[in-house]
């Protein structure tokens, strides 16, 4: 549980390094699958990922205020889903990390 | 509940919501973040502010580069490592001779016909790949109105006391005007007006024709400035789902108006964005739905590359960021095949 915060207050502490805009969030935990669509809807950015890569894996609920991509770092702790993002175009992509 | 249209903007909250802004846009610090998300927190309207500002401010953002918008930045290196020097040489190259071509057309016209007179027309040169793969621009007018700018296209946006004027030099352009009874709306271009007061419709301006396609309310399409010689002084009324079409090549303007269908209007339309939002959908059907609405067509080089299964919610006019994802996280190597093509291969293991 304590590395767990740690990891949450670190990416917290960079979370001002993807986007300016800060959006409300309201993300369920569940299955990646549904809850990276609810993150889109909810924040309406841009965002792909491969079906196959996300099968099976669970994010973490996320409630509050944050940056985009402060939230969906938010939402893909302990999980072995990364994030993508493209600067130029503000798009993200969320890749299986390979060990 | 309030709106942020409720508070005066004067009040207390208005006062910290606008001073946030103008914080957040020259950057927060660490201390200033966590004390700006403690004030979000404490009150609902705080947030409803700061919404309303935020989106204000875009607002200026956008009107105040009237050519380009920070989604339109182009990037000449796009999809060039920096690795890959040959590959750019060969950009530059290819750049620099599709820039010759208009020049070159240019430079024809000149010797060959001195005498053809038709300056006011725009020049319509071929447009570079790196434009076409620039994001289609929204434009939020100070009434409302808001312009969907396609790639290419020129406007110049003149409003006074009494009218509202834009001056379409190029291009095509999806109007949704706000009503306004008092100020007309009134597009200029290449020697017509389309004048309405609150309304949908688009305008292409090719170098032969003024199309213009009503898709909500009613426009007048009539010659600018003298209008004597014209039935009905000019006046050309287009309701929904009527075309104009304006012949320029003749002294005086000839409009010929008939009715088109929804599938012929979505067709036209095509280029203004739309967020595809799916599920679940192949790589290839995702493609083929970017390669519907965009110039620039992209093709998979490896039939295994097809059949991924991907979940998107990306807009219909961001090729550009579809394409560097594929390369930044589906292993994926993107390529220029001609001006018009990028092909994606994959990378071998």
């Amino acid at each position: 549980m304590a590395i767990r915060w740690s990891l949450l207050l670190l990416v917290m502490s960079f979370g001002g390094c993807n986007e300016k805009q800060l959006v409300k969030v309201d993300i369920p935990e569940g299955l990646a699958a549904d809850t990276l669509m609810i993150f889109a809807e909810q924040t309406s950015v841009e965002i792909l990922f491969d079906l196959d890569s996300v099968q099976g894996v669970n994010t973490n609920l996320v409630q509050g205020v944050y940056y985009s991509g402060e939230a969906l770092e938010l939402m893909l702790i302990d999980t072995p889903l990364r994030v993508d993002y493209e600067v130029e175009t503000g798009a993200y992509a969320v890749f299986l990390e390979v060990e | 509940m309030k709106t942020p249209s409720d508070y005066s903007d004067n009040s207390p909250i208005e006062i910290a919501a606008s001073e946030w802004i103008a914080k957040m846009d020259r950057g927060l610090s660490a201390d200033e973040e966590s004390v700006y998300k403690e004030w979000l927190a404490e009150n609902s309207a705080h947030w409803e502010a700061i919404s309303k500002y935020q989106q204000d401010w875009e607002n200026y953002d956008r009107l105040a580069g009237i050519h380009l918008s920070d989604h339109s930045k182009i990037d000449p290196d796009l999809l060039t490592p920096d690795t890959n020097q040959g590959l750019r040489r060969y950009k530059i190259t290819k750049l620099l001779w599709i820039s010759s071509i208009p020049i070159a057309a240019l430079l024809v016209i000149g010797i060959f016909f001195p005498f053809y007179n038709r300056t006011e027309n725009a020049t319509f040169e071929i447009q570079p790949a790196t434009e076409l793969l620039a994001r289609i621009e929204k434009k939020i007018l100070e009434d409302g109105t808001i312009l969907e700018v396609n790639r290419g296209a020129e406007l110049k946006v003149a409003y006074d006391e009494s009218t509202r004027r834009v001056i379409l030099k190029k291009g095509e352009v999806f109007f949704n005007v706000a009503k306004d009874y008092q100020r007309p709306f009134v597009v200029n271009v290449s020697g017509v007006d389309v004048e309405a007061i609150g309304t949908m419709f688009s305008i292409r301006l090719f170098e032969e024709e003024v199309d213009v396609i009503v898709t909500e309310g009613i426009v007048n399409v009539k010659p600018n400035g003298s209008t004597s010689g014209y039935d009905n002084n000019g006046d050309n009324y287009l309701k929904i789902g009527q075309r104009a079409r304006v012949n320029l090549m003749h002294d005086t303007l000839s409009v010929m108006i008939m009715s088109i269908d929804q599938s012929e209007i979505t067709k036209v339309h095509n280029w203004q964005p739309r967020l595809l939002q799916f599920d679940e959908i192949l790589l290839r059907d995702i493609i083929a739905e970017f390669n519907q609405c965009n110039p620039i067509q992209v093709t998979l080089s490896d039939p295994s590359l097809e059949n991924i299964n991907l979940s998107c919610s990306f807009w219909s006019d961001n090729v550009e960021g579809f394409v560097r994802l594929m390369e930044s996280s589906f292993n994926m190597k993107a390529e220029w095949d001609g001006n018009r093509n990028i092909v994606l291969r994959k990378i071998p293991d």
